[in-house]
């Protein structure tokens, strides 16, 4: 990769060396892909779009004996889960390249990164971690269902449970 | 030192033998080495001496080698030769925003000409899949919901008894021929 902005002025000799010897290898090949290849590409250009998914009734609203309604949610769920892995590597990687960059100035630079990673990393957890193998859409509603109740009975996750619980209605 | 005196002498003795056959240059037997071919100075126009070289035989290997580039540049040719008009001339597709009110084809949603034409030619769309799984997903719930339903039935027909199921005929009263045990002493 060629150093730096293109924009800054007065490089130093190493960084105009580096650039000379990136561009004995990359004018050629710049310089073939514009003269040739762009304009007998440009006649009939092709084009292609992103899905876009309709957002089907999800789990909590299906009726008991309805597998269809099931197989919708659970194809969701499993769309849902795609994008909020992506998420959480995107925000991993941006932390990891924080602190790769500041190295020693890490901890002068890089909190706030690091406390949305954290976040993100701990709701990830909670909605679909500890699942096992058959992560389907049912097990991490029964999930949020059970941790819910014992939230109820016990106050929020991380406080300890209570010894003695009444069985409330 | 005698020895070679005296061997100095059989030299002489052979040479006066037989004068033309020079040895090794007459007379001086022993105190000349070897002259080397090398430090004399021959010229040939050939590569020299012709060496018959004795080594196990190498056509098999060469066979070999020589069957396993043609069979593979049979096919790899042509098909890095496509490939490679297919990249330069035809392109890859760029990303773009869906236009309004255009709903985009199946094959349509892939980046590599290639994998548009397969999309297109050979593959189903994934709706199609997914609408066949549904499909299926139906027809076997509507089995399990008939196959439940019918051991339901038979169940309590079999218990209360007076369902159509279960129920057997039997014959008409009437037609009973008591004659055998109508008189005590048959």
């Amino acid at each position: 990769m060629p150093t730096g902005d293109e924009n800054v002025g007065n490089k130093n000799l190493f960084f105009r060396f580096y650039d000379g010897l990136y561009a004995l290898i990359d004018g050629p090949v710049t310089l073939f892909r514009e003269k040739f290849v762009e304009p007998a590409q440009s006649g009939n250009k092709l084009y292609y779009y992103h899905r876009r998914y309709r957002r089907v009734p999800s789990i909590d609203e299906c009726e008991v004996g309805d597998p269809i309604c099931y197989y919708e949610a659970n194809e969701q769920f499993r769309r849902d889960k795609h994008v909020e892995d992506n998420i959480l590597s995107i925000l991993r990687q941006r932390r990891l390249e924080c602190e790769h960059y500041h190295r020693y100035d890490a901890d002068k630079y890089c909190e706030k990164v690091k406390q949305d990673y954290l976040t993100a990393e701990t709701n990830w957890f909670t909605k679909y971690g500890d699942i096992g193998p058959k992560l389907d859409v049912r097990a991490a509603y029964m999930k949020q269902k059970h941790r819910l109740i014992w939230e109820r009975r016990h106050g929020p996750v991380g406080s300890g449970m209570k010894s003695s619980v009444t069985v409330e209605h | 030192m005698v020895g070679m005196s005296v061997l100095r002498v059989a030299a002489g003795f052979a040479a006066r033998l037989n004068p033309f056959k020079q040895g090794f240059s007459n007379g001086r037997l022993l105190t000349r080495t070897t002259p080397k071919t090398e430090s004399a100075a021959v010229r040939y126009g050939s590569h020299g001496k012709q060496m018959f070289v004795f080594k196990p035989s190498d056509y098999y290997d060469r066979r070999f080698l020589h069957l396993l580039r043609y069979y593979i540049l049979l096919t790899g040719i042509p098909v890095a030769a496509i490939i490679t008009y297919i990249n330069v001339f035809i392109g890859e597709a760029e990303l773009a925003e869906i236009p309004e009110n255009y709903v985009p084809e199946h094959w349509e949603y892939y980046k590599h000409p290639i994998t548009r034409w397969i999309a297109r030619n050979l593959y189903d769309p994934p709706e199609k899949n997914y609408e066949k799984m549904m499909a299926l997903i139906e027809i076997e719930s509507e089995k399990a919901e008939m196959r439940r339903t019918q051991m339901d039935v038979r169940k309590l027909m079999r218990e209360k008894g007076d369902g159509p199921w279960y129920h057997y005929e039997t014959m008409d009263k009437s037609l009973i021929d008591y004659s055998p045990k109508s008189t005590p002493d048959n």
